[in-house]
């Protein structure tokens, strides 16, 4: 049983994401919910708590109940679809990425994306190297409304960036920041209801927004490479979907 | 013994350049530095594909890639941890194989017990991940394997695909014995770098104190068949790449006779 159409993979192909809603369902939700709650530093019947509460990353990857979100679902076979069946290692975690309420109501898009796998010296991504991997998934738990710290990206950076590391070195963007490099188109606010996944080329220039809503950002995202990503860490071929055996 | 161009005669060159001056200079080969140089395969105007096809383009084999250190330590903030340091020197070996390379040039990290223990651990952890993969584990002035007795307690730690590159520059500077250390390593060598000195000072060679052909002789009688890096540094008494056409047929006569 295949999840995503034609139509899905040809989005994806163009503009380097695609939104799925309601791939989650509600015991999984739930269950997954009571984990997240388990560990914030407020109170989840007062949101008033939530104002730039925190923790933005609490340590939950590996607990069943998050895990389940992405193994569970079709969100791994989808994954899967675009880059081919069996090709991808399952044993990376959901990492919560939550945005809290700012209590603020200003906002705007942003105007600066970033790369995914540059060292800041905050990452953990080891200094003169880039991770390269091939498909991101960003999921909600919550309700995530516009202006409430979406995930955010820019269609159509995936292929300028691959035509770009065919004459460049993947290092040659300090921390990901290929604003100046790249043409910008106008950026995308990813907003949906708790299930909702993004997937995302795992070159294309994203970001997060700001959060002027009143909910907590429940994201997680999780960077799927293939197995045998080692052996062309450093390759740029014509064809840029050499290496999604779903999109050919 | 196949004669190498070093990038070390032209530090400022980018690749197209640095190549120019190695078939100028006669040679067929190029060894290049992943840090240092201009002509380094990470430098931001350039990817590993087009690194592939301007060697080809040139007609010139690359014999070696010169990677960071096995320090034990990040880079950024000088604190010991061997992992984070593994993940970079495991970076720059698959760029080593991104161009075509089962091996790779590294040294060790500060004059410390510390450091010996991570080198020989780092080691042994990288060629386990990598099997078809050999270090050549380098000399260095001020470096954990400076001399002879830095190699003593390392070489006999470590996966035998660790292997040692003599660079006579660097033994020189420090005043070892170049011929004792040769002697002591000829059946584990992997790759040599030649520079002659006179003391610190990188010299024409033939006018400085390397003993070039008892050392050749040392590696010959070893049955070593390797490449031999003609490694020009600072010159000064000559245009670069006359300067290494000179020093690559004065090998190359001392080969021959």
């Amino acid at each position: 049983m295949t999840h995503l159409t034609p139509e899905d993979k040809s989005f994806f192909k163009t503009n380097g994401y695609l939104v799925k809603h309601n791939l989650i369902s509600e015991q999984q939700l739930a269950n997954a919910l009571d984990v997240v709650w388990a560990h914030m530093n407020c109170d989840r019947a007062n949101p008033q708590s939530w104002i730039n509460a925190g923790p933005g990353f609490p340590p939950i990857g590996k607990d069943p109940a998050i895990r389940a979100t992405l193994y569970e679902t079709p969100v791994f076979d989808m994954v899967e679809e675009l880059v081919g069946k069996n090709t991808l290692t399952n044993s990376t975690n959901p990492g919560p990425h939550f945005r809290f309420p700012t209590g603020e109501t200003d906002w705007e898009l942003p105007k600066h994306g970033h790369l995914d796998g540059y060292y800041t010296p905050t990452n953990g991504v080891p200094e003169g190297t880039v991770g390269r991997f091939h498909v991101g998934v960003t999921f909600y738990l919550n309700n995530v409304v516009h202006k409430g710290g979406g995930f955010t990206v820019w269609p159509g950076t995936h292929i300028q960036a691959a035509e770009y590391f065919k004459t460049h070195a993947l290092l040659c963007f300090k921390g990901g920041d290929a604003n100046q490099t790249f043409t910008m188109p106008q950026a995308v606010e990813i907003t949906g209801p708790p299930g909702t996944a993004c997937f995302w080329h795992g070159q294309l220039m994203h970001t997060g927004c700001k959060n002027s809503a009143t909910e907590i950002r429940m994201a997680f995202i999780t960077r799927f490479s293939r197995k045998d990503i080692k052996d062309h860490l450093f390759e740029f071929p014509d064809n840029i979907w050499t290496y999604y055996e779903g999109i050919q | 013994m196949t004669l190498s161009f070093s990038t070390t005669a032209c530090p400022k060159a980018l690749l197209p350049e640095a190549l120019q001056m190695a078939k100028t200079a006669g040679f067929s080969h190029i060894e290049l530095f992943r840090t240092w140089t201009e002509s380094s395969p990470v430098h931001p105007d350039i990817s590993v594909r087009l690194v592939r096809d301007r060697l080809k383009e040139a007609g010139i084999a690359l014999s070696g890639l010169n990677i960071r250190n096995i320090t034990g330590r990040k880079s950024d903030s000088d604190e010991r941890n061997l992992s984070y340091n593994l993940r970079q020197i495991e970076w720059d070996m698959l760029l080593s194989q991104a161009l075509g390379l089962k091996s790779a040039n590294t040294k060790g990290g500060a004059q410390t017990e510390e450091a010996t223990a991570d080198l020989i651990e780092g080691i042994n952890t990288l060629l386990g991940r990598f099997p078809d993969f050999t270090l050549n584990l380098g000399n260095h002035h001020g470096n954990r394997l400076q001399g002879l007795s830095d190699f003593k307690a390392v070489m006999p730690h470590v996966n035998e695909r660790a292997k040692v590159l003599i660079d006579t520059g660097h033994l020189l500077s420090v005043g070892e014995n170049v011929l004792a250390f040769a002697e002591a390593f000829a059946n584990r060598v992997g790759l040599v770098h030649v520079r002659d000195q006179k003391g610190e000072t990188p010299v024409p060679f033939g006018q400085g104190d390397l003993p070039f052909k008892d050392l050749l002789g040392i590696l010959k009688n070893a049955g070593y068949n390797g490449i031999l890096v003609i490694e020009l540094e600072k010159i000064t008494w000559g245009e670069p790449a006359h300067a290494c056409k000179m020093a690559r047929e004065f090998v190359q006569n001392l080969l021959a006779s």
